[in-house]
């Protein structure tokens, strides 16, 4: 029965969904939108697709991208929080820090980052789904990474806007002591 | 899977609201309480108030007040159409022939055989 696997589907994939609109740009009421809407088209389907998972991530994706945003929808984006994940007891400072270092990447590092640690996909499918090769996958993940860790460490990255979203790295500097 | 990314896969991700899943997946059996309930409350209470207002409107109709009927009545007697004919003056000329119509009847020159009544002999 469709709407059995639907509720599966739903109950496995929606918060990592969800995760990944945030990284399409989307705010969380305009991600939890287009999950309505790619569960609403699912639920439409007479048989179930050869790989659910797959497809529902590549349905969302669709529906993301192609999401009409208005001035109020993005009136309310700036507005709302922008946490993406469930606060945690034992988050400390530098993992809010990276956090926010995952949020401030550029959207294609950020959605493979997510599609390779939340969604589980390999790079293969990964580069199915975006249309690009393996190796482009592999390198937005591993320099996306690259910067989250650094935060991790306690190193502060500046992100220069006025040249096009290019990185500087700057080590952070030693405390001064006795000073 | 080294650490980072492990430390990456043990941050949760916000779940959608518990609003959009009901939404979505609203089953009839869920939504049954609900109708029970609304049914439940709305069946009396439209009894009641249609109880209340005929109660109300026959009160009234004791009173002495004009019942809804007659402002009807009132309105088509007002219509000519609908108005009785009355046997006064005008309508005398018009109720009473003249002898004159008949006059063809007491015509000697019928070419029936048989005659016609006499004058003097009405019954």
């Amino acid at each position: 029965m469709a709407f059995d696997w639907c509720l599966r589907l739903y109950e496995i994939k929606a918060a990592e969904l969800i995760l990944y609109g945030r990284a399409l740009g989307l705010s969380h009421g305009e991600a939890e939108d287009v999950l309505q809407e790619t569960f609403l088209a699912l639920m439409q389907k007479p048989q179930v697709p050869l790989k659910p998972e797959h497809y529902c991530v590549r349905s969302f994706r669709n529906r993301a991208l192609n999401y009409r945003r208005s001035l109020w929808r993005r009136l309310t984006r700036e507005l709302e929080a922008r946490r993406w994940f469930e606060k945690s007891p034992s988050e400390g400072p530098a993992e809010r820090a990276a956090m926010n270092a995952l949020a401030a990447l550029p959207m294609e590092q950020r959605e493979v980052i997510v599609l390779k640690i939340w969604h589980r996909c390999t790079f293969e499918e990964i580069a199915g789904l975006l249309d690009i090769s393996p190796n482009t996958a592999a390198g937005r993940y591993r320099y996306g990474l690259q910067k989250i860790k650094l935060q991790l460490e306690g190193v502060v990255y500046e992100r220069d806007e006025l040249t096009g979203g290019t990185v500087a790295l700057l080590a952070a500097a030693p405390p001064v002591g006795g000073a | 899977m080294n650490s980072l990314e492990a430390q990456l896969h043990s941050w949760q991700p916000r779940h959608p609201s518990a609003a959009l899943k009901r939404q979505l997946f609203a089953t009839p059996a869920s939504l049954a309480p609900k109708m029970a309930w609304f049914v439940g409350w709305l069946v009396p209470a439209t009894a009641c108030a249609l109880l209340t207002f005929s109660i109300l409107d026959s009160g009234n109709a004791i009173s002495g007040r004009l019942s809804p009927v007659e402002p009807m009545v009132t309105t088509l007697l007002s219509i000519q159409g609908f108005r009785v004919p009355a046997p006064d003056s005008s309508w005398k000329g018009q109720n009473c022939l003249s002898s004159v119509i008949f006059d063809w009847t007491n015509r000697s020159g019928s070419t029936s055989s048989i005659t016609s009544f006499p004058q003097n002999r009405i019954n």
